[in-house]
């Protein structure tokens, strides 16, 4: 039994080749950093005390910047979604700026803020002595300046669609406003949250400008694995492949993941 | 007065509406009218969720919304019960959880909020229910659960918007009888909005009917019969079948 | 109407074929001079000459390259500034460049080798040619708020201090100069050159760097390193065999290496080689 295609159903064939071309300059760079790496010296690549230390810092730093995100980020976007005050809309286009700039620029920003004769972080200086430059809370601040935008943005976007019938319910049954974005809103924009958060720390973890600019780079340190990637693009550029493969191959995997969510919120 | 006053005005888009409205404690008043004449606005005035344009709403003696003397109470304060056209029971929650919501929005612990629970769908006959997802529930069952939900939370007062204008005829029969028994035994004022004369005649004590904004009918539900004020109340009335002749309210 | 998309779908792949096909193949550099060999008349050098430099030549190297387009102005001059590990890896990936000058003899060793490896024409015959060296020094912030006063106060605990990264010649030198004064504290940041490290120096994001005596401006005070701990990095430069304009290669590194050139070395404070 043969399948008919019917004609007016399927992409048109205009469509197909800038689709192809699409297809291919994103997958062709994936298949020849595949294709170049050194499989045989995978296993030794990927436990030299740098990589390792490298990695742990990663890992770490992604995680906590994540939840800072979501523990500043979430407040955050309900005040831009549901708030009504002066400044507002200046206030989303502030929180939406990381989302543009050259990480770089962050990073320079950052040490105008934060370095130590920056506005804070002088008197952090004088009157403490410490620096939070070249440390590894340095590290996390900078992956939140870049990443936390994902959050927020995700999580607003999920309130301005939340059903404010709910939350007159809730009312209506004695609960706070706490209470309320507690036990209903929140639960409600799960989905989006979980979204905006697995976005973020896949953005954190692959947070490279801000970070060598405002943290400096010392392996164990400051050096994450996009620096540690950069600064083997000169020693040893075949770990530079494997360590660049490993980060797209997570990255990959968060949109493989996330790709459903997407999708589904497009189809409703 | 101890039950429900509100005097003044609110307002519907284009228009406002007049209003005089005063329910006695264990008095249960319908507004009627046709659709856009204002009487969800006044509904949503007495829950809280809109404001009056002027006037003053009391309850129990306390003001819930004074336009003069610049007094709000916001809804979680009220404690007026709503029962919406449309159930509204959180998705996430089941059926237990949505009943013990109001309850334990007032402090109670858990234990104390989920026996609470139990006994209040016991009492709308959808204990059965308690571990669905509202999802799960038909239109006449989830109706029922978010009466159930209203009342546990026990309110001063209690709203109904429309409650059965979204069920089917068999759901609506089963959540009228629900009503009928418990608006019966509710100690506070209750305002009933419909646009169904056999909601006012099955429920009711006092009906208000409100059209375009003004109020152009209040009495008992069988003066109004008898005597129909305008031509809207005359059509409602034919479309139930002439005057009613067993009113037991 | 039934319709398939095996037709359309062919199309498309032979048209990435062909683009990538199209990308792959060597283009000729515009604007080659069509000079022959033999004749060197200034004026007929013309064309946009690409130089990778080392960042610490950078300063000597922009007047240099003004005072070359001065007496060819048919030639623009274009540099390149950064690590000299990272500009011999670009250089080994077929980056079209002209003219390399390294921070160190070991970073063109990687270029040549590359070169020969890859068995790109003419590598086999190369021969860099050195032309200036540097020293170390230590440089501190205007301010010097932590008062340091030589490769010393690197020790102490409330003294924090950048370098290059080892993989970069002024990382590599730093490193032994610090062994040679036995200093066992570790710098808080290794920087991808020279320049980073000057940078964060300058804006006091830390109380000393190691740069070379040849980065020292305004910007920064420099501390002299003793000749017993010091290192000495010499610079190369080569002309690369598959320049897009080799001519005016040959012809720029030859000023280089010519007195004016070293002349102009020396203003910045290089070294003979």
């Amino acid at each position: 039994m043969s399948r008919r295609r019917v004609g007016h159903r399927g992409v048109p064939a205009a469509a197909l080749v800038p689709a192809v071309l699409a297809i291919a300059f994103l997958v062709l760079p994936l298949l020849g950093l595949a294709l170049r790496s050194p499989w045989a010296r995978l296993g030794e690549i990927l436990t030299t005390t740098t990589v390792r230390q490298s990695l742990a810092l990663s890992l770490w730093t992604s995680l906590v910047a994540t939840a800072v995100s979501v523990l500043v980020g979430v407040p955050l976007a309900w005040l831009l979604a549901r708030g009504r005050f002066p400044g507002r809309r200046v206030l989303q286009a502030a929180v939406t700026l990381p989302l543009v700039l050259p990480p770089v620029v962050g990073g320079v920003a950052l040490l105008g803020v934060l370095g130590r004769r920056g506005l804070v972080g002088r008197y952090l200086y004088d009157w403490f002595g410490t620096t939070i430059t070249f440390t590894p809370t340095a590290v996390v601040l900078a992956q939140v300046f870049v990443a936390m935008p994902f959050l927020v943005v995700s999580v607003e976007g999920a309130l301005r669609g939340a059903d404010e019938r709910f939350d007159e319910a809730a009312a209506s049954l004695g609960a706070s406003r706490w209470t309320t974005m507690r036990r209903v809103t929140l639960p409600l924009i799960a989905p989006s949250l979980a979204a905006g958060a697995v976005l973020t720390w896949a953005r954190a973890l692959g947070e490279f400008g801000a970070t060598i600019t405002f943290a400096g780079n010392f392996p164990g340190r400051t050096q994450t694995l996009p620096l540690t990637v950069y600064a083997a693009l000169e020693s040893d550029p075949d770990a530079a492949i494997t360590l660049s493969l490993v980060l797209l191959v997570v990255c990959l995997a968060v949109l493989v993941v996330l790709r459903g969510h997407w999708l589904g919120q497009v189809a409703r | 007065m101890s039950g429900l006053e509100l005097v003044g005005t609110v307002e519907r888009g284009s228009f406002t509406a007049r209003v005089e409205l005063r329910v006695a404690p264990g008095e249960v008043h319908a507004v009627l009218g046709p659709n856009g004449a204002g009487k969800s606005t006044v509904l949503r005035t007495v829950a809280g969720f809109e404001a009056l344009r002027s006037g003053r709403l009391t309850l129990a003696g306390e003001v819930l919304d004074d336009v003069q003397a610049d007094v709000f109470r916001r809804p979680a304060t009220r404690r007026v019960g709503t029962v919406f056209q449309d159930h509204r029971l959180f998705p996430h929650l089941s059926a237990l959880d949505n009943v013990a919501f109001g309850v334990r929005s007032r402090g109670a612990p858990r234990a104390l909020a989920d026996a609470t629970a139990h006994e209040w769908l016991e009492r709308l006959g959808v204990a059965r229910f308690a571990d669905r997802r509202p999802a799960q529930l038909s239109g006449g069952q989830a109706q029922r659960v978010a009466i159930a939900r209203t009342l546990a939370a026990e309110p001063r007062a209690l709203v109904l918007d429309e409650p059965l204008a979204a069920l089917d005829v068999h759901a609506r029969e089963e959540v009228r009888d629900a009503l009928t028994e418990h608006l019966r035994d509710f100690p506070g004022p209750v305002l009933l909005v419909t646009h169904d004369f056999a909601d006012a005649v099955a429920l009711a004590d006092r009906v208000t009917v409100l059209e375009a904004g003004s109020v152009v009918q209040t009495g008992t539900v069988a003066q109004v019969a008898a005597a129909p004020g305008t031509d809207y109340v005359a059509r409602v009335l034919r479309g139930t079948g002439g005057t009613p002749s067993s009113a037991p309210r | 109407m039934i319709t398939s998309h095996r037709p359309a779908l062919g199309a498309a792949l032979t048209a990435v074929l062909a683009l990538t096909l199209a990308a792959c193949g060597q283009s000729t550099a515009p604007g080659s001079p069509g000079t022959s060999p033999g004749t060197a008349p200034d004026d007929a050098l013309s064309g946009e000459l690409v130089v990778l430099a080392a960042a610490s030549l950078q300063d000597a190297f922009d007047e240099l390259g003004a005072a070359f387009h001065e007496a060819h102005p048919g030639v623009t001059v274009t540099f390149s500034y950064g690590g000299s590990s990272g500009l011999a890896e670009q250089i080994v990936a077929g980056a079209p460049a002209d003219v390399f000058a390294a921070a160190s003899t070991s970073t063109m060793e990687t270029a040549v080798h590359g070169l020969q490896d890859a068995g790109v024409a003419g590598a086999d015959a190369l021969s860099p040619t050195l032309f200036a060296s540097n020293s170390m020094v230590l440089a501190v912030p205007l301010a010097n708020e932590a008062g340091v006063q030589g490769l010393a106060d690197l020790e102490r605990d409330d003294v924090t201090f950048a370098v290059c990264e080892e993989a970069v010649p002024c990382g590599a030198a730093a490193v032994r100069v610090l062994q040679a004064a036995g200093v066992t504290a570790a710098p808080v940041t290794l920087e991808k050159d020279v320049t980073a490290v000057l940078i964060k120096v300058r804006d006091d994001e830390v109380d000393a760097g190691i740069v070379y005596v040849t980065d020292l401006d305004e910007s920064v005070t420099g501390i002299e390193v003793p000749a017993d701990v010091n290192t000495t990095t010499s610079y190369p430069i080569l002309a690369l065999p598959e320049a897009p304009h080799p001519e005016t290669a040959a012809a720029f590194t030859d000023f280089v290496l010519s007195a004016e050139g070293l002349a102009v070395l020396a203003s910045h404070g290089f070294a003979a080689p």
